[in-house]
């Protein structure tokens, strides 16, 4: 296959990605900020708060509308440029998926109608419900494509058929409620509660600091600052969650995000700056900074003194603790892989003896079936910078809200808000804070599975389709400028209606 | 209708985004999917057995194929 194709398959789902992620999390933030709006209006009955409703959906209604359909492209993706990994994830990926579509889409579609359109036709308490019900349809839209993603973080629930190749799921619960889904469902979703909040903070801070909207700005701020104080407090205690999954269960995965080269007994959280030149094993630093002794160990291990393999321990092994080397975990993924080989050829001249006999070795090790396609030891690590940084980044931003949003909160209480040039000033930032914060979670979960697309199973050198590249390359700038538009469009568009403000616009 | 001076300008934006979403999924649908995405599976083989025997090759050729017995 041209090793090119899946360099222009990855960079092509990574930018159609990165665009959907422009959109989703403001809509899963602010589908349930419009809900807790409006069932304050219920309560009290004030126009100010029904007013501020329909702005805010006014601009979830322009983002959700520009946003669609940059989701399906993915399925398109899929079906093209990654045959391979739709055939062997088929089984798995479809269960879910096929969930999302009936149940979520049509919640969406009609409560998401009656709650844009319902104003004045239904009656409020119904509306209300809308409103909710929405929240929670998109919510759970979102749940289905985590199921999936945590399936190919570490695959559970699930059998290799050696007559088809493919995973098939042995038990639906397994899959669907799987700690690590859970953990990342509940990461997920927070992270973009939170990047709502920032959405609505942002625009309330710009009004402010032009002392224009003054009420709306701070109906919406007491609203949202609340409400991204506890997602932040949230985010870290699921994060600390997740760094015991992800230790446990993609120890290459952890190994890279805290540039933990050689394995330790109480190994440390080092917060700093890695060291380009380090190779395992060489006797030099890998982490220059501020270390927290037996942190790694604890946050993943739940023990001060436990061990936590290194770079170095996952490619060569290490006896005392039961780690394999990569070469043994790539020799056994090569015996399943022949097995399976073989157990065709032993069909097609129908020699069933032969075919038991296979069938049982592919039994035994078809755990290990993916490293059988890997080249070299080596390759069982991802890239260490980019999981290393963006997990830091993440966590940096993450403490930095943690504080930012108690003086935030603070300030709302003593019904300070609406001054203080400088706290107003830093809240500008906090929606691209959050972006990045976002971006960087997911670039460390995904850029950190490599180099599988389901670990342990398959690699992403054999998941793409064998087709020739000049397709790829052509739809990823066909998507690149299409996709370009219509963010520019919605940028534009919610600018627009940010100018006429709350009592201008046509909501 | 669409290309009348000032329709844009002068359309509600509820309106804007209705016409937004209809022409982009047109646009996804009739044009994007079937010229540019064809399901690999489905236009290079008619049966499942086809597919099949397709895939388990696809599955089973590794750089060497041979068992490193170091
Ligand atoms: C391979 C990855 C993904 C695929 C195939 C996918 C597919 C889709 C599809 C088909 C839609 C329907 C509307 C549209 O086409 O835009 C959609 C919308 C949506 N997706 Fe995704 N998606 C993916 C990743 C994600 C992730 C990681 C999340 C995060 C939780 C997510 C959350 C949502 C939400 C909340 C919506 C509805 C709201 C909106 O469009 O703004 N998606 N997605
Ligand atoms: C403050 C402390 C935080 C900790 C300890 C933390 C920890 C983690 C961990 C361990 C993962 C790994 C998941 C994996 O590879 O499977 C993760 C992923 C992620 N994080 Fe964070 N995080 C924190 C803050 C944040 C913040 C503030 C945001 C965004 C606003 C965020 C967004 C994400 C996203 C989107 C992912 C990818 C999805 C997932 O795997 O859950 N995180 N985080």
């Amino acid at each position: 296959m041209d090793f090119l194709m899946i360099d222009w398959a990855r960079a092509q789902f990574a930018m159609t990605i990165f665009i959907h992620f422009l959109f989703v999390p403001i809509t899963l933030g602010m589908t349930v900020l419009v809900a807790i709006m409006e069932s304050i209006y219920h309560k009290t009955g004030k126009e100010e708060w029904k007013n501020a409703t329909k702005f805010w959906q006014l601009l979830l209604a322009i983002n959700f509308a520009i946003g669609l359909a940059t989701g399906i492209i993915h399925e398109f993706e899929f079906g093209t440029n990654w045959s391979n990994y739709s055939w062997v994830m088929g089984d798995v990926f479809g269960a879910p998926l096929a969930i999302e579509g009936i149940f979520a889409f049509f919640m969406e579609a009609s409560f998401g109608v009656v709650s844009i359109f319902g104003w004045k036709r239904v009656s409020k308490k119904f509306h209300l419900f809308s409103t909710w019900m929405l929240a929670l349809g998109t919510n759970l839209s979102g749940f289905w494509i985590i199921v999936a993603n945590a399936f190919m973080q570490h695959p559970t629930g699930y059998k290799l058929n050696i007559e088809t190749a493919r995973a098939e799921m042995t038990s639906f619960s397994e899959v669907a409620l799987q700690p690590k889904a859970i953990d990342t469902f509940l990461h997920q979703m927070s992270s973009a509660y939170l990047l709502g909040a920032t959405f609505m903070i942002t625009i309330a801070a710009y009004y402010l600091l032009r002392k224009r909207d003054v009420v709306f700005a701070k109906r919406s701020m007491a609203v949202a600052i609340p409400f991204a104080l506890i997602n932040a407090y949230f985010l870290f205690l699921v994060g600390d969650m997740q760094t015991a999954t992800v230790t446990q269960m993609q120890p290459t995965k952890i190994a890279a995000t805290e540039g933990l080269f050689e394995g330790k007994e109480g190994a440390p959280i080092i917060v700093g700056i890695l060291n380009p030149n380090k190779k395992p094993g060489d006797g030099q630093t890998a982490v220059w900074g501020i270390p927290f002794p037996n942190m790694l160990s604890l946050l993943g291990k739940h023990s001060m003194n436990a061990f936590v393999p290194g770079i170095k321990d996952l490619i060569d092994g290490n006896n005392k603790y039961g780690i394999l080397p990569a070469s043994e975990l790539m020799r056994r993924g090569k015996i399943a892989i022949n097995a399976m080989n073989d157990y065709h050829k032993a069909k097609e001249s129908k020699n069933e003896a032969l075919m038991a006999e296979n069938k049982k070795i592919f039994e035994e090790y078809s755990k290990y079936f993916g490293y059988g396609h890997l080249q070299k030891p080596e390759d069982v690590i991802p890239p260490i910078g980019v999981t290393f940084y963006t997990f830091h980044i993440m966590v940096g931003l993450g403490s930095f809200f943690m504080i930012f949003f108690v003086i935030l909160y603070v300030r709302l209480m003593k019904g300070k808000i609406a001054d203080g040039k400088l706290w107003l000033k830093i809240s500008l930032f906090t929606l691209l804070m959050a972006y990045i914060a976002t971006f960087a979670g997911w670039g460390m979960a995904e850029v950190g599975r490599q180099p599988w697309t389901v670990f342990g199973l398959l690699p992403t050198i054999k998941s793409a389709t064998p087709i020739h590249v000049t397709n790829v390359q052509m739809t990823f700038f066909m998507f690149l400028i299409l996709l370009g538009t219509l963010t520019f469009a919605e940028v534009k568009m919610i600018l627009k209606q940010i100018k006429l403000g709350p009592n201008k616009s046509e909501h | 209708m669409i290309f009348k001076k000032g329709f844009w300008k002068n359309s509600t934006i509820w309106y804007k985004l209705f016409l937004i979403i209809c022409i982009k999924m047109i646009f996804m649908f009739i044009l994007i999917k079937p010229l540019f995405f064809p399901n690999f599976m489905k236009t290079n083989f008619n049966s499942r057995d086809k597919k099949n025997s397709f895939m388990i090759k696809e599955i089973t050729t590794t750089e060497d194929n041979k068992i490193d017995d170091k």
